[in-house]
């Protein structure tokens, strides 16, 4: 078989005779574009495997009408509400935990097979080659478990701080371990000061977690684990000098954070510009006064000049955080401007985070109005991307439309702001949804309150209700829009609106929004008027709903009982219903309803404008539901309102048919006379006459009744007087 | 390959043909093959012909890629693929996990799609629980499917109303 | 008392008139809304056209109502302390005037341009008055205010009980409301101030500057991995946020590294072979050299032994040389063995035998 062993012995040449033949034939590709024969193949662009990723994902943009991508997409589980897009949210990672619980705790169940031979079933067995690392268990430190000093580099590299101190002990603390990993853990304790910090895991959590504002509170721990590992490492290296600088700076201990550099400065260790940057930061906490502190902002800045370090676009942020915190007035701002025109001369731009602390510091609430964020616009605008470079820049989006809504009120401003923010992927740099609503809201507001009605539709349309919800003020304020505006139809459909936000249950909302229905409803076509109509039906009935049954509509936002309407909100949905001429269209059912409710004190109060009660008889009585009309009428007169005399001496005369002087007439013989030869709604709403004008019904008129007739008896002659 | 093979066995010895011809009677090498369109994958009448049937159910075998598709969508089984039945155990796995994690809630069947190592399960399920317990199993049976499989896992639902609302016919 | 009354209730009607203009939750009577613009608003909705010309007479002219049929529908008029009455006078004529003329305003404007006047009337004045209301809240909170206590005191009066009922409902309501306004007026207030005041316009652009740093070589001083790597993790924690749609989530995916990287390639996690060439895998015999016999059966077993491993896709390199590494420790350590059987140092001449 192997006869010829000239051959095999050769076998080293061979090898690399085809070795080198294979890379002269080309294996890999051309990477310059010139070659012999004229034909040029382009070269080899080389991508990353999420760019083309990018490249499809930069076609797909935003779509206003369907639910965040991170709910499912099924009618049943896509939110409406604030509520529930955080709950839905939530839940969903929740389980993700749960599952990643279980797999931390039983880590053997998911490597095992329980089929494998006894011998192959002690390795663990992984299902995916290669090897998955973010499915593989995390390990869990305690005081039984073996570590070693790729243990502790595992935790410092993932920021697991409790993890590393526990691993740290288990190692035997100070004494053990080397200067360099010493350094690393001191890093990591400095900057997280002893706190866990986020993991990047639980994204939701991020999102949903309302970052209270970073407080400047002294937080640093003295003598902590910190401390104890920087006096444990000798000889003290500058990296441990500026780790722990930054550390105290970082976390306002600013006393020792000032008396560690200097005693750095005297020994000739060099620091950082991250080190200046930090004591930047915490200069109030050295000197009071306006003036002191500037004086001491600037020696800081020189120190660093005569250092020989170079500012970066963090040393100007800092700057002006300082400046922004200790207040306002004419001298600061001015500085802050010195400072800016300084870097930009260094050739450094503002990034977001210092503009964010320049409109912090020049657009105050009380103060002047000052037009500093067209200035920044325009130079942002420019920017071709807007590269987050600190987690402050998060900030500048909301406070810039904040300003736009509070301070500038100016539309257009905002409008070119929410460009800016919608271009390429800037809307990262949103924060998180408590900024994203507060944004939100600053831009509904400021739409709704000075840009043209179009406009405000517009944004409404595309924003509401998947990208946001609005809250009760700033619903309040769109109707108070669509109310000026005279948006009958918007008007009706904001109703379902307050239903499906969950807000419906505010009855002050819910009494605006009739307020501006009954305002509007005059100017409008015949079929809005019909949907206003159908839209306060269902707000009377959605009440009653409410109390009967929790229904199939979702039992969670209903669980607490709808509070009463007041009576003018029932007023006013007797007034819109009330305006049909069909004597069996089922509003009248409604307007009964709301009768009834009114005169069993379902209502809070009374309504204010008991004329339109007047009118809901009158047009009750046109229609021929003469039950209605007695009971609109018996009601003003159960109240004691002097609309009842007219009202009723109005309804009778539409109801018999006769002229007024007639049913006057008529109205002054005995009641009892009349109760033979009169329908009994007419009869009633003579009752009511008699109750109106003299205080005292007839035989089956409750006591209480009786009572409060006897009241404004007592009333009138007391006035009379 | 079975037909030929039983047929080759009734050539070789005609006496064993005591019986006419049928599936059931005459095959001594029983093979699954020649009852699949009589029997396999189909359901029987019920006496009160109340038995609900879904779409799925009620379209036989060989209507797949006619009337309905596969419930296994892999590249394990077309010739030369790989990992045939480590995929087969692996999707009975999810399947039984689907029912078993929503339990009473799956009412048709679990569709498994796989690209390459993402798989996607889609089924439909009642809306007999919130909304919130939904996104909370959501979330687990992804993230544990995704652990046990090594790979990410999506849950693709659709909700019904009730089981009614996916049957399509009685027998 | 008696002679004092006439004056204080021509101002209290005013008053009263102002209330009921606003979302008029005070003791507005049908008589009241005759003299109140929006109220006509809502009436010349039911009313007809003459009725507006008739109220639009009634505001210009002074109010025809004898003092004795005003009493009868403002019950609760009672008696108030001077101070009050005096100011909330002032403060009441100048609405009213204002009020006044923009109805008679309104109606020219409707008159003029023709068409239905009532309308245009009527869409004018809720405009310009929802305006004038939200301006002047804070005003009519103060006087709500005063009403309140008011009615308090003198309650000798019997009302009836829907008026009761409406009292205690405004009291309910206005204190909370008062709290609320209070708040809000700190946040209008400057609102309507600075609507009247000019903006300052600051620009980003001045020649001033500090003249402390010079622009030389970047020196950023001592370097901290750890603390940069922290930093950077602090800001993705930040700007990070849930995928909006498929693509996102499997960049997300590709990055934590649980999809197959694109485009899919069949050797993704053996890139410790990438630098590998192909020969090294096949050509193996070349560490067979040197301490294998050239020839006999431990050299063919061998040689097959490199075939096998050859055509083997599943074993690294390095796998492949221990695997050969591991056959010759065991021949060495059976040298002595071989050696006697003679399978070891197998002479040429038998080798030409065999072939």
């Amino acid at each position: 078989m192997y006869s010829n062993i000239i051959l095999s012995r050769r076998w080293p040449q061979f090898t690399c005779i085809c070795r080198s033949l294979t890379t002269v034939e080309g294996q890999k590709l051309p990477q310059s574009s010139k070659s012999t024969d004229g034909i040029s193949p382009p070269p080899r662009i080389h991508r990353n495997p999420t760019d083309i990723l990018q490249a499809l994902s930069a076609t797909v943009g935003r779509d206003p009408t369907a639910a965040h991508f991170k709910y499912h997409d099924d009618p049943y589980l896509i939110p409406l509400s604030n509520f529930r897009k955080r709950s839905y949210a939530l839940s969903a990672e929740a389980g993700r935990k749960a599952a990643a619980w279980v797999r931390d705790e039983h880590a053997v169940w998911f490597t095992t097979r329980e089929w494998d031979p006894p011998s192959k079933i002690k390795t663990p067995y992984f299902n995916a080659d290669p090897r998955i690392d973010a499915y593989a268990p995390k390990p869990i430190y305690n005081d039984e478990s073996k570590v070693t000093e790729e243990d502790l580099k595992y935790t410092i590299s993932n920021a697991l701080l409790e993890d590393s101190i526990k691993v740290f002990q288990l190692l035997g603390g100070t004494d053990t371990i080397n200067d360099d990993l010493k350094l690393n853990f001191l890093q990591l304790l400095c900057f997280c000061n002893e706190k866990e910090p986020d993991s990047l895991e639980w994204l939701e959590e991020n999102w949903f977690s309302a970052n209270t504002r970073e407080r400047q509170l002294t937080t640093w721990k003295v003598g902590g684990l910190a401390d104890k590992i920087f006096a444990s490492l000798e000889p003290k290296t500058p990296e441990a000098y500026c780790a722990l600088i930054l550390g105290m700076a970082k976390h306002y201990q600013a006393e020792r954070a000032y008396a560690l550099t200097q005693e750095a400065i005297e020994k000739g260790i060099p620091l950082s510009t991250n080190v200046f940057n930090a004591l930047l930061g915490c200069v109030g906490f050295m000197k009071e006064g306006t003036a002191l502190r500037t004086e001491e902002l600037k020696k800081l800045l020189s120190q660093m000049a005569q250092l020989d370090l170079t500012p970066n676009d963090k040393t100007l942020s800092a700057c002006l955080r300082s400046v922004s915190a200790w207040g306002s007035g004419k001298m600061l701002q001015q500085f802050a401007l010195q400072i800016v025109t300084e870097f930009r001369n260094l050739g450094i731009e503002p990034g977001l985070a210092a503009y964010y602390h320049l409109l912090c510091l020049f657009c105050k609430e009380r103060g002047p109005r000052v037009d500093i964020l067209s200035d920044i616009l325009n130079n942002l605008e420019k920017r071709e991307k807007l590269i987050p470079k600190e987690p402050t820049d998060t900030n500048f989006f909301i406070t810039a439309m904040g300003v736009c809504n509070d301070h500038l009120q100016n539309y257009k401003m905002a409008e070119r702001l929410h460009a800016l923010l919608m271009k390429g992927d800037n809307y990262k740099l949103v924060g998180d949804a408590y900024k994203e609503s507060i944004y939100y809201r600053h831009l509904v507001t400021v739409a709704c309150r000075h840009a043209p009605f179009e406009k405000t539709t517009e944004i409404l349309d595309t924003l509401v209700p998947n990208v946001y919800v609005p809250e009760p003020s700033v619903m309040e304020e769109i109707i108070k829009t669509l109310e000026i505006a005279g948006a009958g139809e918007r008007l009706a459909q904001a109703w379902s609106q307050l239903v499906v936000f969950g807000v419906a249950k505010r009855v002050k909302l819910v009494e605006r929004l009739l307020n501006a229905m009954c305002s509007c409803y005059d100017h409008q076509s015949d079929e809005v008027k019909a949907n206003m109509r159908t839209a306060a039906c269902d707000i009377l009935k959605y009440g009653q709903r409410t109390q009967e049954d929790g229904g199939p509509i979702a039992t969670d936002t209903l669980r607490t009982p709808m509070p009463k309407l007041s009576a003018n909100a029932v007023t006013n949905v007797l007034q819109l219903c009330s305006d049909v001429k069909d004597n069996a269209a089922p509003e009248w059912e409604v307007v009964f309803e709301g009768l009834q409710k009114l005169r069993k004190s379902e209502a809070a109060g009374v309504p204010s404008n008991p004329q339109t009660l007047a009118n809901v008889a009158q047009k009750a009585t046109a229609a021929g539901k003469l039950g209605v009309a007695a009971a609109a009428v018996q009601y003003l007169a159960e109240n004691g309102f002097e609309e009842a005399i007219a009202a009723s001496v109005e309804t009778l005369a539409a109801m018999l048919n006769r002229p007024r002087e007639d049913i006057e007439a008529m109205l002054q013989q005995k009641t009892a006379d009349l109760d033979q030869s009169l329908h009994p709604s007419a009869f009633a709403v003579v009752e009511a006459y008699n109750l109106a004008k003299t205080g005292v019904g007839s035989s089956n008129m409750e006591a209480s009744n009786n009572s409060t007739s006897s009241e404004s008896d007592s009333d009138t002659t007391s006035d009379d007087e | 390959m079975n037909i030929a093979l039983a047929k080759l066995v009734q050539s070789i010895s005609p006496k064993v043909q005591l019986l006419p011809w049928s599936p059931i009677t005459s095959s001594q090498i029983h093979t699954s093959l020649p009852l699949c369109r009589i029997v396999s994958g189909k359901y029987r009448i019920s006496k009160k012909r109340d038995k609900p049937l879904t779409y799925e159910m009620a379209n036989p075998p060989h209507y797949i890629a006619h009337r309905k598709t596969w419930n296994s969508w892999n590249t394990s089984n077309i010739k030369g693929g790989l990992r045939r039945s480590e995929t087969a155990i692996e999707d009975e796995f999810i399947r039984r996990f689907m029912s078993g994690t929503w339990h009473g809630l799956v009412c048709s069947e679990v569709i498994i799609k796989r690209q390459f190592n993402h798989i996607r399960v889609a089924a439909i399920v009642r809306r007999a629980v919130s909304p919130t317990k939904m996104y909370f199993l959501l979330g687990y049976s992804e993230e544990l499917l995704a652990n046990w499989l090594q790979c990410p896992v999506t849950l693709e639902l659709q909700t019904v109303d009730s089981f009614q609302d996916v049957v399509f016919k009685y027998i | 008392m008696l002679s004092r009354l006439p004056k204080c209730k021509t101002n209290f009607r005013f008053i009263v008139r102002f209330f009921s203009d606003k979302s008029s939750e005070n003791d507005g009577k049908c008589s009241d809304s005759k003299t109140n613009p929006k109220d006509m608003k809502q009436r010349s909705s039911d009313s007809s056209k003459e009725k507006i010309q008739d109220l639009l007479k009634l505001m210009l002219s002074e109010s025809k109502i004898s003092e004795k049929e005003y009493r009868d529908k403002f019950v609760t008029a009672p008696e108030k302390p001077p101070k009050v009455k005096k100011e909330s006078g002032v403060i009441e004529t100048k609405t009213e005037k204002i009020e006044e003329s923009i109805t008679k305003a309104a109606g020219e404007v409707a008159q003029a341009l023709g068409g239905d006047i009532k309308q245009t009337e009527s869409e004018l004045l809720s405009k310009v008055l929802g305006k004038i209301n939200k301006s002047s809240t804070s005003l009519s909170d103060i006087l709500i205010g005063m009403k309140v206590d008011r009615s308090k005191e003198t309650d000798e009066p019997q009302p009836t009980r829907g008026q009761q009922v409406r009292r205690i409902v405004d009291k309910a309501r206005d204190l909370p409301t008062m709290r609320y306004q209070t708040k809000n007026t700190r946040e209008t207030k400057p609102w309507s101030m600075k609507n009247v005041q000019e903006t300052i316009s600051v620009s980003l652009h001045s020649n001033d500057s500090l003249g402390i740093f010079t622009s030389k070589e970047a020196n950023y001083g001592t370097q901290l991995d750890v603390w940069e790597t922290l930093q950077e993790r602090q800001l993705t924690l930040a700007t990070t946020q849930p995928p909006t749609n498929y693509f996102e989530k499997m960049i997300q995916w590709t990055e934590q590294g649980k999809v197959w990287k694109f485009p899919i390639n069949n050797e993704q996690g053996l890139e410790q072979e990438q630098n590998v060439h192909f020969s090294e895998h096949v050509f193996l015999d070349a560490h067979l050299e040197g301490w294998c016999p050239t020839r006999g059966p431990v050299r063919h077993f061998m040689e097959l032994v490199c075939t096998g491993l050859s055509k083997n896709a599943f074993y690294t390199i390095q796998e492949k040389k221990d695997h050969i590494m591991w056959y010759k420790e065991y021949f060495e350590s059976k040298k002595s063995i071989l050696k006697e059987v003679g399978v070891w140092d197998v002479s040429p001449k038998s080798s030409t035998t065999t072939t």
